[in-house]
């Protein structure tokens, strides 16, 4: 189940990547990372595709996914929205949410809830390209089998983690 | 083909397998039961709080008293990730854990630091509610599990705040235990074919974390009664 829903994933990936871009749809990709405050911290890598639908002129809804390496790596799928606050100038201040749920592939791991919502700010590089840097909020919650063995016994727990951040990332949006 | 993909997605959503522990015959299980008193609020800064759960170390010992081995123990102690312990090392905390390791560390102390962490097998992010720990492949017939709870800044009338170093009652200042660690245990016998042992509670440890000693004095204690609702061993 878990190999059927990664190849979903990259499926759906390379849909959002290759979807037709006009005037309603735009695609960003982003890359960041986190200042994890929880305890067992972990400092994330995260890897984003997002294919955005033009509701009218400064609200933008959607879905997206990539890659999120926590303790381990993370498959997420969400829903996404997205408000331009000002009319487009240089640069462009704008928020946005993102709320799902994390897959993890690997084995002894289960995902969990993803929420990240944040501002940022987005300036044209091309003719119909922009760059995007944001700071937010990330919750990204996973489960994960631990345990060890000595001579005596061998334990295992489920450890729950909750990993509650404050999110960087920058991004292209074509 | 958008429509095949989100209906895809909608039943790999529902349909996704979970990672859960699983347990075979003559395997055991440690329950922790959480009580009313499992979450507490920690005090952060300008009046504001976070729910804390408690910092918990369970142990085997033989039934002579002796330590034989750590099971787990929470990420906090096991790694001195304390939050806002103003340099405090929480000695207090789980001492009587401490002392059965019998482990001394640089600062003569017997936690755990964070250049000489516990073993990470061992240690896990603090459950926020009740939670099992499965035990297996174990040899052994006879054993008794011991597990010591508390929580940080748990004051009463009987382990204030105010209390000063070198009063009966004091227990690590205004970052400290408040409140001392509950220590109960199960004692496991293997042989006479019973499936389910309840943990009793023995005690309280020493307020101060000055010795692994437990009273069983437990007037002056409060809400750490309540921190735990039951514990159980099952053999499966």
């Amino acid at each position: 189940m878990k190999r059927l829903i990664l190849l979903f994933i990259i499926l759906s990936t390379a849909s959002i990547a290759s979807a037709k871009r006009g005037d309603n749809v735009i695609v960003s990709t982003n890359v960041g990372t986190a200042i994890d405050f929880s305890q067992p911290s972990s400092t994330p890598f995260n890897l984003q595709i997002i294919g955005l639908y033009k509701i009218s002129d400064r609200f933008y809804a959607g879905v997206g996914t990539g890659v999120h390496i926590y303790e381990k790596g993370l498959l997420p799928l969400f829903a996404d929205a997205k408000y331009i606050i000002t009319k487009p100038k240089k640069f462009t201040p704008y928020v946005e949410c993102a709320l799902g749920h994390s897959f993890a592939p690997e084995e002894k791991t289960n995902g969990g809830f993803y929420f990240n919502p944040s501002i940022g700010i987005q300036y044209p590089i091309l003719k119909d390209k922009k760059i995007s840097f944001a700071i937010g909020y990330e919750l990204q919650e996973l489960e994960r089998i631990k345990s060890c063995e000595n001579e005596l016994f061998k334990a295992e727990f489920l450890e729950k983690l909750s990993h509650n951040s404050i999110s960087m990332k920058i991004g292209i949006i074509f | 083909m958008k429509l095949f993909f989100i209906l895809f997605w909608l039943i790999c959503l529902y349909s996704c397998q979970q990672e859960e522990i699983e347990y075979n015959k003559g395997d055991m299980k440690v329950h922790i039961e959480k009580g009313d008193e499992w979450l507490h609020d920690f005090p952060l800064f300008l009046g504001i709080s976070k729910k804390n759960a408690p910092q918990i170390a369970i142990w085997l010992e033989d039934k002579q008293g002796n330590y034989l081995s750590t099971v787990y123990v929470t990420h906090k102690i096991a790694t001195q990730s304390w939050l806002m312990s103003g340099g405090n090392r929480r000695k207090e905390a789980l001492p009587h854990w401490c002392y059965s390791r019998g482990i001394k560390y640089d600062d003569g102390l017997y936690l755990p630091t964070k250049k000489e962490p516990l073993t990470d097998g061992i240690s896990g992010a603090t459950p926020q509610g009740s939670f099992d720990i499965k035990l297996s492949q174990s040899s052994m017939k006879e054993f008794v599990v011991k597990i010591e709870i508390n929580h940080s800044t748990d004051f009463n009338d009987s382990f204030p705040r105010s209390a000063k170093e070198g009063d009966k009652n004091y227990s690590g200042g205004k970052e400290g235990s408040g409140q001392p660690a509950l220590v109960y245990a199960a004692d496991i016998d293997l042989s006479k074919g019973e499936k389910t042992f309840q943990a009793k509670l023995l005690g309280h440890s020493d307020p101060q974390g000055n010795s692994g000693e437990i009273s069983n004095d437990l007037s002056g204690l409060t809400t750490a009664l309540h921190i735990v609702e039951n514990i159980t061993v099952t053999i499966k």
